[in-house]
């Protein structure tokens, strides 16, 4: 489908409906909420296009309508580190209006997304004459820090076999059906892209899941993965040493 | 105002959620801080523990980190004078994120979660600056994220030494001497590894003719070429 139709298959929403979702807009009475939205701008953006470069400088906040967008750090080398990934409901951008600086990491679309743009100033004054919503906003930072700090233990403390079991676990946890032969999930990510999110390289990430394979932890077939053993797998995301079963 | 309250409301005044605080608001809060002592090695607080207030400190610095439960830990930021550590928990009600720990002999005024509370609910400038001081602690998040993402532990020794030595290297006859303030230990948690890797990687340096090792004292023959090998890996 060429790319103008698809930007208007994309479904339109009420902004007011958007904002009030956010955490740190919902406490807002409906007529601010009504005026914070007529200063927005909507945004389309197709899967796979950039919302914002690292480095960009940061002109305001966007508020995710529809879709997923996931912020993500690139070496030099190309290779990719995945930070958060922001779904309906949630805010990308607005730490940076804060510090006054740059976006620090880019952002993409990982499927045709709408966005609201609320611009710096709006945001700014809005927090400046409303302590309540200045409140949330900080609720909202801390709670990122809390999710940055996880990832930086996750990287630094914990290793890659481990990283791997907890992306696994948590995974079957979500979307895990349990079968005759185990508990069931689709994994449709490439072993670059799953290296992406935990923090490493193609290498390790097939490196380790051939390491469970061979230890009967799980089974891998097309696109899909069978958790064999899910308390074994438990077991390797926190490294502990279980005792064999056999 | 007592003396005393006049010095606290002056070291109060340089921290950046404080900034634009009146003198007399200054001592008001200086009047409801606790001062606290702690020696070198000893724990503030520790991650997962309950909020009770935020500190400032006012001497010294305070190391914040996380650690896995085998005792590994990753230094998050090392805080001096003049800064306040611990406003998240008292704004998201949760616990404290990160352990804090002395590095040296340290002296912290410790302000409750009420009176921070209070103080910000009639300053509601004093919420913005937090907003920024958070901010500026995300982004370094982000930075440390890309380094242990994105860097080996050969190449974060390496930027440590350079900025060791722009930062207090003699130069000699021989080249740059660097002393080293802190353990292998330590250096391993702030750069995110262990110290098998950094004596390791040291040795390695010293084998390539980079540097020489006396003990706590490093001669980096040439602090170009250890920065073009830093650039050049991939």
């Amino acid at each position: 489908m060429p790319a103008e139709l698809r930007m208007m298959a994309i479904p339109a929403l009420d902004p007011v409906e958007t904002l009030r979702r956010v955490a740190f807009f919902a406490v807002l009475p409906p007529e601010e909420l009504k005026i914070l939205a007529s200063h927005c701008v909507v945004r389309r953006i197709l899967k796979d296009e950039i919302l914002v470069g690292e480095g960009d400088p940061c002109e305001g906040l966007f508020v995710v309508q529809s879709g997923t967008i996931k912020l993500f750090k690139v070496a030099e080398n190309g290779r990719e580190q995945v930070l958060v990934i922001e779904r309906a409901g949630s805010t990308v951008g607005e730490p940076s209006v804060f510090d006054g600086g740059t976006f620090p990491a880019s952002a993409l679309a990982a499927e045709d997304s709408t966005l609201l743009f609320l611009p710096k100033r709006e945001f700014l004054e809005l927090c400046q004459r409303n302590s309540e919503v200045a409140f949330a906003v900080i609720r909202s930072l801390a709670w990122r820090f809390r999710y940055l700090a996880s990832l930086v233990e996750e990287l630094s403390l914990k290793e890659v076999s481990h990283r791997l079991a907890r992306f696994l676990r948590d995974r079957a946890l979500k979307l895990g059906v349990r079968t005759r032969r185990g508990i069931e999930f689709p994994l449709e990510e490439t072993n670059q892209e799953i290296g992406a999110e935990i923090g490493t390289v193609r290498d390790l990430v097939s490196r380790n899941l051939r390491r469970f394979v061979d230890r009967g932890i799980i089974r891998l077939e097309r696109r899909k993965v069978i958790v064999l053993d899910i308390a074994e797998l438990e077991a390797q995301v926190s490294g502990a040493k279980r005792a064999s079963a056999g | 105002m007592p003396d005393s309250t006049h010095k606290l409301g002056q070291t109060l005044a340089k921290v950046p959620i404080f900034s634009g605080l009146t003198e007399s608001e200054l001592g008001f809060l200086a009047q409801r801080t606790v001062p606290r002592h702690y020696s070198s090695g000893e724990i503030v607080f520790g991650e997962g523990e309950p909020c009770s207030g935020l500190y400032v400190v006012e001497s010294g610095n305070v190391r914040i980190f996380k650690s896995s439960p085998n005792g590994r830990e990753q230094v998050l930021t090392i805080d001096g004078p003049g800064s306040s550590i611990a406003e998240i928990p008292v704004f998201d009600g949760g616990t404290y994120p990160a352990s804090a720990a002395a590095v040296d002999d340290v002296t912290l005024l410790f302000v409750s979660k009420q009176d921070f509370q209070a103080l910000c609910l009639a300053h509601p400038h004093v919420p913005l600056k937090v907003l920024r001081v958070v901010g500026a602690r995300l982004r370094r998040l982000v930075g440390i994220i890309e380094e242990l993402s994105f860097t080996t532990v050969r190449h974060r020794l390496a930027s440590y030494l350079l900025r060791l030595a722009q930062k207090s290297g003699k130069r000699t006859a021989q080249g740059v001497v660097v002393t080293l303030p802190i353990t292998n230990q330590e250096l391993a948690a702030q750069i995110g590894t262990v110290r098998e890797l950094v004596s390791r990687n040291l040795s390695r340096l010293q084998a390539e003719g980079m540097l020489k090792i006396d003990g706590r004292n490093l001669l980096i023959y040439n602090l170009k070429a250890l920065e073009d090998q830093n650039l050049a890996t991939d």
